[in-house]
């Protein structure tokens, strides 16, 4: 039983890999074992490949120096955090709010084994988001240091992070339903909770930094004293080493955090999974609503969808929040910040030059599209349509309205925040007027690009059956491709700057950028009107 | 009001609705029965404007679906078999967003929400969120967003499933109310008691083609529906 459904829970994680929507059909065993290896080529060349050449970086000189446990914690607390990204806001909607719950409750199949099956797409993306980091270290570390036992323990220590990820996401899963039961305001709540849940993680990992950095600082000195907290680094560094003890020590810390953490959701799974939630019935008061233009109420509808989700919200819409703090730090600490970027450019003289804060000016503006594009909310929303997509076809809007309301939600979503940061940005810079204005425009321009490539990702790799929503928010190719390729730009920008910029000067650069930027976001709103709107009628 | 020209749709090989004609009058309410996987969904999803057909025409009073799809869908609603609504919006609020899309002022929606949710007992529900409901609480929902904008054509895949006895004998007397106010109703059901008694015509269509149409006399004869259905079925 369990394989059945283990077979249905990577099928649907899989699905466009296996399925042609726009033909109906399954694919050829041919296309499917090519769609799985362009898939693993891109996860693993693009962020295995940087973590290949950070690996090859720190660890032969730090196995040289005996000190191979420093590597492992470094690279163990990146595979942590990676791995919590891609797996830590599913566990709620995926063990809990999967569509074919009731279903499959109704069979007689073992309540653990449901729970296994939706745990495991859940562990299966952590388990790949840590690999893109773990599996470069241990092969690194195998074969320029550590010999055998460090490329052993490193992979055994993979194992035992991807667990430890698993247990994290559960964690928040089970919080987010319980609190869910009692509040009003669920999606709203379960966002706020999550970022709780962030604003603590990212406590204890800044906190995990300044330890490591100290244990560096003393590894540099020649010592290796470690004392206080830094055990828990220098263990899992050690166990990743090969090193038995620390290794069966860090087995038996994760594995009885895992049985518990087991044991919590087993004894109270089918009572969150079944419960309506009901918090009282809301009363309805009837009252007058003016009417609103189609263009207001499709857009409307899209913010009402983005709200309504925590998933969503968590997953789509970071970016927003991530923007707002960069400007507020900008703004409190821009100063230093504009100084040492400054630094960079000038090999670290105190006093910069007009050309490096132009420079500092360019990777500032790359930052910011770089947060900008953590927002793709146009990506999974056609697929967000789901069954709901009679609704709308069936209503007299055209289907240019209905994607220009997708398009309007990321732009306003991102636009706003990046705008106010670009703003916060430019009151610091120490950059010409003219140079200011074009920065504001480039972040304003990005976002606009951005979203128009989140949409065509979103209307190229359609899937509409879904059973639970974050398998299209989150666990879908053209996700991360949306995101991937706002980031590229970003790249691209601050890069471009080191080969031509400063050649042209800063104000060139960016009104170059900008050009650069209106240009493509033409070619990408022409895509739309004429393919992608052919795409959506034909969904 | 609604005329069918040798509407086809295929879905790769296999032809759902095969060169299937129909004519609908105001004032008629139109059965469309067939087995399960006959081509009614598709058909009526085709003609909502919803799905694209291969070849044919669907004019809804003179208006091609295909050419002026706007304005066809403007005079017409559609209710699916199965309600998928906006589970994240509350249910005023899903009625005040079809009302928008449809234009609807705001005394006017006002006075026929208040109307029609007192008439299928959901006035109390409306503040809740549609994921709340239960599905006859859904249909109920859908009906009325058919209704808001006071339609001249409805297309109702099924309508009946899900519906308690009141709402189900209430939906009978609006269609019959809109049919008498020249509007016009074509709907598929398998429940072939509610089509003898309710319909002025009826079409049945088998593996996609139309095997008999016209009024209740015509198709039916001395016979009962359910005989003749079943009959045909067999042939």
């Amino acid at each position: 039983m369990l394989k059945v459904l283990l077979k249905k829970q990577l099928t649907e994680i899989f699905r466009g890999h296996y399925y042609d929507a726009k033909k109906n059909t399954g694919r050829s065993r041919s296309a499917v074992i090519g769609r799985f290896i362009a898939y693993f080529a891109v996860m693993g060349g693009v962020l295995g490949g940087c973590f290949t050449l950070l690996s090859s970086f720190l660890c032969p000189p730090l196995a040289a120096a005996g000190a191979g446990w420093l590597f492992y914690a470094i690279m163990g607390m990146i595979a942590v955090i990676l791995g919590a990204f891609g797996s830590v806001f599913s566990t709620y909607s995926t063990l809990y709010l999967a569509k074919d719950n009731d279903l499959l409750l109704s069979m007689p199949i073992p309540v653990q084994d449901i729970m296994i099956s939706r745990l495991l797409s859940v562990y299966l993306m952590g388990l790949l988001y840590s690999g893109t980091v773990m599996v470069p270290a241990f092969l690194v570390a195998g074969a320029r240091g550590m010999g055998p036992a460090g490329a052993v323990g490193g992979f055994l220590l993979w194992i035992l992070i991807s667990i430890f990820v698993l247990v994290l996401s559960c964690l928040l899963g089970f919080g987010v339903a319980k609190a869910s039961l009692k509040l009003k305001n669920k999606s709203i709540t379960r966002a706020a909770f999550a970022l709780v849940f962030i604003a603590a993680y990212y406590l204890i990992y800044f906190r995990a930094q300044i330890v490591l950095r100290e244990l560096i600082d003393r590894v540099s000195a020649g010592g290796v004293t470690v004392s206080g907290p830094a055990w828990i680094l220098y263990g899992f560094g050690r166990a990743g080493e090969g090193r038995p003890l620390p290794l069966l020590l860090c087995a038996a810390v994760v594995l009885v955090l895992f049985f518990v953490t087991w044991t919590v959701l087993k004894r109270t799974f089918l009572d969150i999974a079944t419960a309506s939630g009901a918090t009282g019935k809301a009363v309805y008061r009837e009252r007058r609503t003016e009417q609103k233009s189609v263009a207001r109420t499709l857009l409307s509808r899209e913010f009402a969808r983005f709200t309504g989700s925590s998933n969503y919200i968590l997953n789509s819409g970071m970016g927003s929040i991530l923007l707002i703090v960069l400007g507020v730090v900008l703004l409190i600490k821009g100063g230093a910040v504009i100084d040492v970027m400054s630094s960079m450019f000038t090999g670290g003289a105190a006093s910069a030059d007009p050309a490096s804060v132009g420079a500092a000016a360019v990777i500032m503006c790359a930052v910011i599209c770089l947060a900008a594009a953590v927002n793709d909310t146009a990506a999974p929303s056609v697929s967000l349509e789901g069954n709901t997509l009679w609704l709308v076809k069936s209503l007299p809007v055209t289907t240019m309205q209905i994607l220009t309301a997708k398009l309007k939600m990321q732009m306003i979503l991102t636009g706003i925040p990046a705008l106010f940061c670009a703003v916060c940005a430019v009151v610091r810079l120490q950059i010409g007027p003219a140079e200011k204005v074009l920065f504001v425009v480039v972040c304003a321009l990005n976002v606009c690009m951005h979203a128009l490539w989140c949409l065509i990702m979103g209307l190229s790799r359609t899937n509409l059956n879904w059973t639970h929503e974050i398998v299209v928010i989150k666990q879908s190719l053209n996700v991360f491709l949306a995101m991937l390729g706002g980031w590229i730009c970003a790249l691209v920008l601050g890069g471009g700057f080191m080969l031509i910029g400063r050649i042209v000067g800063t104000a060139v650069y960016l009104a170059l950028a900008a050009a650069v930027c209106v240009v493509l976001s033409l070619i990408l709103f022409s895509w739309i009107r004429t393919r992608g709107v052919k795409i959506f009628d034909a969904l | 009001m609604l005329r069918i020209e040798h509407l086809t749709k295929r879905f790769g090989d296999h032809t759902a609705v095969d060169d299937l004609s129909l004519h609908i009058a105001r004032g008629e309410i139109y059965g469309f029965i067939g087995h399960n996987g006959a081509g009614k969904t598709t058909t009526l999803r085709s003609v909502a404007g919803i799905q694209q057909f291969d070849a044919g025409e669907v004019l809804i009073g003179g208006t091609s679906i295909a050419a002026d799809p706007l304005a066809c869908k403007r005079r017409m609603a559609y209710i699916p078999d199965n309600p998928d609504l906006y589970d994240y919006m509350t249910g005023i609020k899903y009625l005040n967003f079809i009302a928008d899309v449809f234009g609807v002022n705001a005394d006017v929606r006002q006075a026929r929400i208040r109307d029609y949710a007192a008439r299928f007992s959901l006035t109390d529900d409306l503040a809740q969120p549609i994921a709340a409901y239960s599905h006859g609480m859904k249909q109920k929902l859908a009906i009325i967003s058919a209704w808001l904008h006071e339609p001249e054509l409805i297309l109702m895949d099924e309508p009946f499933v899900g519906l308690d006895p009141k709402a189900s004998h209430l939906l009978k007397e609006m269609m019959r109310e809109l049919c008498d106010r020249g509007g016009a109703i074509f709907f598929s059901t398998h429940v072939l008691e509610v089509a003898e008694k309710l319909c002025d015509k009826v079409a049945i269509i088998k593996q996609g083609r139309l095997i008999r149409s016209g009024t209740m006399d015509e198709v039916k004869g001395d016979a009962s529906l359910e005989e003749v259905f079943l009959e045909l079925e067999g042939d």
